[in-house]
């Protein structure tokens, strides 16, 4: 239930807040990033995987810190061997937020996302951690 | 006059709501012909629709009926049918596809939350850090309950499966950091223990 809010009263304010969450979300992504590129979760250090302490499985997000730390490092083929799926989907998060930036800057709103783009990314979701857990794919998609 | 076909789709779904009220329904159409009063007697049937008068639902909804009437109305009444088709000609010229949604009586412009709700329900599954969707499912699927309240989607299913995916989730992470929680002190106790005894 939101407000009708007083239009164009204080406009520089509310773009200002506006800018709060694009931005708090960003610092917050930046220092993770930060912290993975110092503390190299290659040597461990980090709470293990729930799935795979207990059934050694991969999930589709598996290396996905150490791939973080690969490329805040800058080796793109250590991350790639990680987690390939988070390599290709990396940069699309870091455009839709500096979209999202843009739009809180001009007071935009957002076009709504068609949901069958959320139905095929969890369609490739599935499939990435299903083939991921083959042995014979193992060496090319799971993180070894 | 794009509607023909419609009744056709709609006597199906409409038998189940419209079984109580041959009885109720056929005075209100009988005694009015004019097009846009009908409507309103005919709305009682559907309790979930009074949110949003004025939108395209009326136009298939008020065609259900006709089609369990049927077997009341011996003879299909051919008069009125052109009566009914007047009325819908201003629904025909908006933008919506009101004929179009599967299993509805008109325009549900927020299904999306429910989708995106499930989606996300589904994704703290298959993501084995279940808060990071979950919480956003419980968010977006509460969403999408209201919109099916307000009558604006009618998949409150989906809705209700993402919540409580989404809930589930959120549990099984609480109980996984405690757990952690747990090995790790006694993990260090046992450590401390190794170190001090052995």
């Amino acid at each position: 239930m939101t407000g009708s809010s007083p239009p164009a009263a204080r406009p520089v304010g509310r773009r200002r807040r506006a800018l709060l969450a694009p931005l708090g979300v960003g610092a917050g992504v930046a220092g993770a990033t930060l912290v993975l590129a110092l503390v190299d979760p290659h040597e461990g250090g980090y709470p293990l995987c729930p799935l795979l302490a207990l059934t050694g499985w991969a999930c589709p997000a598996c290396g996905g810190l150490r791939a973080t730390h690969d490329l805040a490092t800058g080796d793109l083929a250590g991350a790639w061997a990680m987690n390939p799926l988070w390599v290709l989907v990396a940069p699309l998060l870091v455009v839709a937020w500096g979209l999202w930036v843009r739009r809180a800057a001009r007071g935009t709103t957002a076009r709504a996302i068609p949901p069958w783009t959320g139905v095929v990314s969890l369609v490739v979701l599935i499939g990435f951690g299903v083939a991921r857990n083959v042995p014979s794919l193992v060496p090319f998609l799971g993180p070894s | 006059m794009s509607y023909p076909p419609t009744p056709d789709p709609y006597r199906p779904d409409g038998e189940q709501p419209g079984g109580e009220q041959p009885g109720g329904e056929q005075p209100g159409y009988g005694a009015s012909p004019d097009p846009t009063p009908p409507a309103a007697p005919g709305y009682p049937a559907y309790p979930g629709q009074p949110a949003q008068p004025g939108t395209p639902p009326p136009a298939p909804g008020s065609q259900a009926p006709y089609g369990t009437d049927q077997g009341h109305y011996t003879p299909y009444p051919p008069p009125a049918q052109p009566a009914y088709g007047a009325p819908q000609s201003p629904y025909g010229a908006s933008p919506y596809p009101p004929q179009g949604a599967p299993g509805g009586y008109g325009y549900f412009p927020r299904n999306d939350l429910g989708i995106w709700a499930l989606v996300l329900g589904i994704a703290s599954f298959v993501l084995s850090c279940g808060f990071l969707t979950g919480i956003p499912a419980i968010i977006v699927g509460s969403k999408a309950k209201r919109a099916v309240a307000a009558g604006e989607a009618n998949n409150g299913g989906l809705a209700q499966a993402g919540v409580i995916l989404g809930w589930v989730a959120c549990a099984l992470s609480v109980l996984v950091a405690i757990f952690f929680v747990v090995v790790l002190v006694i993990g260090v106790g046992s450590a401390e223990v190794d170190g001090t005894y052995y």
